[in-house]
């Protein structure tokens, strides 16, 4: 008895399955015609909400492109850093302090560098670059690449006058593979070296402004007398005894200063998660307010919301019907106000943060002129879809759901 | 065609319970025209909408062409809304938003029937009632007789075999009274069954009808 009354959806001669999809393409369309009828409270949802979503996409990218590189950074740094000291300031450090490190029980690895920060004027505009020299000859970094290389090769041992570039240097100085960059910064200090490789930006926020030569031409450039350099990076045997190995270098020579390589990422780490916090309880504040205007919204106009589901179940349709209605509205609000704000939270970050940069680096001070880290991944997206368009679905449905389940009537009274 | 057995209808409002169907039963033929009339809270456009499947009966049982519908879930319901009634309310119900023919035309719209023939299927109906016109007005932009109207073609788009029609002439004009009056007879004509509630006793559908009903107090007074 009762199958016969079950929802035949009228119209012979069309298959019934087409007349169904027919029918949910009419809701569809129907949703989307809604949206531009009430434009009002369309833009009333979408501009917060696509606010909230490029400012949480915006921070999602940077922040996670900062925490990205320093997880990266870890992976790389040495267990121990040692800078020389000279008249209470960083100075030069000598070939035999390295060779007594190298003695010190459970070090592995003492690897010299010369570097320096370039002062530079680029088209009239202050840049600072690091030039940093490596020691070829030694496998660098337990045999693993700090860096990787986008364009062209890494320098092999024995090279001279040649160096692999950072983006944001080849960038600056428009500089390919192959070409030949002279340097010359405001202190004095000249060179000429060909550019055989750049790096990729994986590892942006250290690579992106450096210039990487052999340790004899660093050395050159900077005017280092020979058995002299920069720092020693020194390898544990193990990274617990890193500390131990601090300890025991600090105590047998006076004029260092002595940094282990956790120190320095957790500082990077810090000072950016420190920074996303504080960008993440914004993002909260801000989404909490969306959620309670579109609830105000729907709570405002609850009895004619009642009243127009009554209305449509008097006539035939069936509360899932209306439902579907009412989430297509939210979902093409949700997914094209979540796209919409994705893409600016993203374009805001690739043009460098304008008029927030400084606050957002926590070092603009060492990275003035580079662009914020920027690292996209699919789970973000993802992630950011879901928080930009769920919400909003469910709380347009619980009130097409309240309402539908009432007898029509008492709907229609609202 | 609709058979109404020992229906009782509560309604609790607040703390008052009021009982607007009290016990009272009722059968109309397939292709019966009849009247409900009586006075103003007696209990008409309850009937119509325990009839129409708009509300449940709180006792009774309720037939609509042979099948036993009081105990339907929610959503054989709607189906039955859907296929076998057109439902004019006494306050029309028309959604403002909307233009008139969209509004004559939503009960099609589940139905995957595409714009295009709704809309001539609604614009056909609405030059039956002298209302095309109108067509592309918003539904709150109407007249009181012309909303009527509207809803009285939105409840035939869908060529239902039961209409009920909640004081369907109550705002509409005299000339329009015998248009709607000729179309309710062409209606009957073509088989329909038609449950009107008026609570004038002197109708102008005088002459279609088969009998009137007498509804007080949600009783119905036994002739
Ligand atoms: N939803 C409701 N909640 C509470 N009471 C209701 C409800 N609907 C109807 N009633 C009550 O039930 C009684 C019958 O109402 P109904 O609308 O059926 O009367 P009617 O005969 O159609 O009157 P009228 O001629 O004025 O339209 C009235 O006393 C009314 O107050
Ligand atoms: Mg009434």
């Amino acid at each position: 008895m009762v199958k016969e009354l079950t929802p035949r959806r009228g119209v012979a001669g069309i298959d019934k399955e087409m007349k169904d999809i027919a029918g949910h393409i009419n809701l569809w369309l129907m949703a989307s015609q809604n949206l531009r009828r009430h434009r009002g409270k369309s833009l009333a949802i979408l501009i917060p909400l696509v606010l909230v979503m490029a400012t949480a996409s915006f921070m999602m990218f940077t922040r996670g492109g900062f925490v990205k590189d320093a997880e990266i950074a870890k992976g790389f740094l040495p267990d121990v850093t040692v800078q020389g000291i000279e008249a209470g300031r960083v100075g030069k450090i000598s070939l035999t302090i390295k060779k007594r490190i190298e003695e010190i029980p459970h070090v592995k690895m003492v690897i010299p560098r010369v570097w320096g920060y370039l002062p530079l004027k680029i088209g009239g505009v202050d840049a600072a670059f690091t030039l940093m020299g490596l020691d070829l000859n030694r496998p660098v970094y337990n045999g693993k690449l700090p860096w990787t290389i986008e364009r062209g090769a890494f320098l092999v041992p024995g090279d001279r006058r040649k160096a692999v570039l950072g983006q944001g240097v080849a960038l600056s100085f428009n500089a390919g593979v192959g070409d030949r960059l002279q340097i010359e910064d405001t202190l004095g200090n000249k060179g000429e070296f060909e550019v055989v490789g750049i790096f990729n930006n994986t590892v942006q926020i250290y690579s992106t402004d450096l210039i990487l030569v052999s340790l004899p031409d660093a050395g050159e450039f900077f005017g280092y007398p020979k058995d002299e350099f920069s720092d020693l990076l020194v390898y544990a045997d193990s990274p617990e005894n890193a500390d131990l190995i601090a300890r025991e270098i600090a105590g047998r020579f006076r004029n260092t200063r002595v940094l282990t390589g956790r120190a320095l990422t957790d500082l990077v780490k810090e000072a950016f998660g420190r920074r996303g916090g504080t960008f993440q309880a914004m993002w909260l504040i801000l989404l909490e307010t969306v959620l309670l205007l579109v609830w105000a919204q729907s709570a405002h106009l609850s009895v004619d919301v009642s009243r127009e589901i009554g209305i449509l179940k008097a006539v035939g349709w069936q509360t899932g019907e209306i439902i579907e209605m009412r989430m297509m509205e939210s979902l093409i609000l949700g997914l094209g106000g979540t796209s919409i704000g994705i893409l600016a939270g993203f374009l805001y970050a690739l043009l460098g943060t304008p008029g927030i940069s400084g606050y957002c680096l926590g070092c603009a001070s060492i990275y003035p002129k580079f662009p914020v880290p920027v690292n996209c991944d699919f789970q973000s997206i993802v992630l950011l879809f879901i928080l930009g368009v769920l919400p909003l679905m469910a709380i347009s449905a619980i009130p097409a759901w309240l309402a539908g389940v009432v007898d029509p009537d008492e709907a229609i009274r609202g | 065609m609709i058979r109404v057995e020992k229906a009782t209808k509560n309604y609790q409002s607040g703390k008052v319970k009021v009982r607007a169907l009290d016990n009272v039963s009722l059968e109309v033929k397939k292709g019966e025209f009849v009247v409900l009339s009586g006075p103003s809270g007696s209990g008409k456009s309850t009937m119509l909408n325990v009839v129409g499947c708009l509300t449940r009966i709180t006792e009774g049982r309720l037939w609509l062409a042979d099948q036993e519908v009081s105990h339907f879930p929610d959503h054989f319901l709607a189906a039955v809304r859907r296929e076998k009634i057109g439902f004019i309310f006494q306050q029309f119900n028309l959604l403002s938003g909307y233009s008139t023919w969209e509004n004559v035309s939503f009960p099609l719209l589940p139905l995957g029937i595409s714009e295009k023939e709704r809309r001539i299927r609604a614009m056909k109906l609405l030059e039956e009632l002298n209302l095309e016109t109108r067509a592309d007005f918003m539904a709150n932009e109407l007249s009181g007789g012309e909303q009527q109207r509207a809803a009285i073609a939105r409840a035939l788009i869908n060529d239902p075999g039961i209409i009920l029609a909640d004081e369907p002439l109550s705002n509409i004009d005299m000339g329009h009274i015998r248009m709607v009056s000729d179309l309710l007879g062409e209606l009957k004509k073509r088989g329909k069954t038609i449950l009107v509630s008026s609570h004038e006793l002197q109708t102008p559908m005088a002459s279609l009808l088969d009998r009137t009903v007498y509804f007080d107090s949600g009783k119905i007074l036994v002739p």
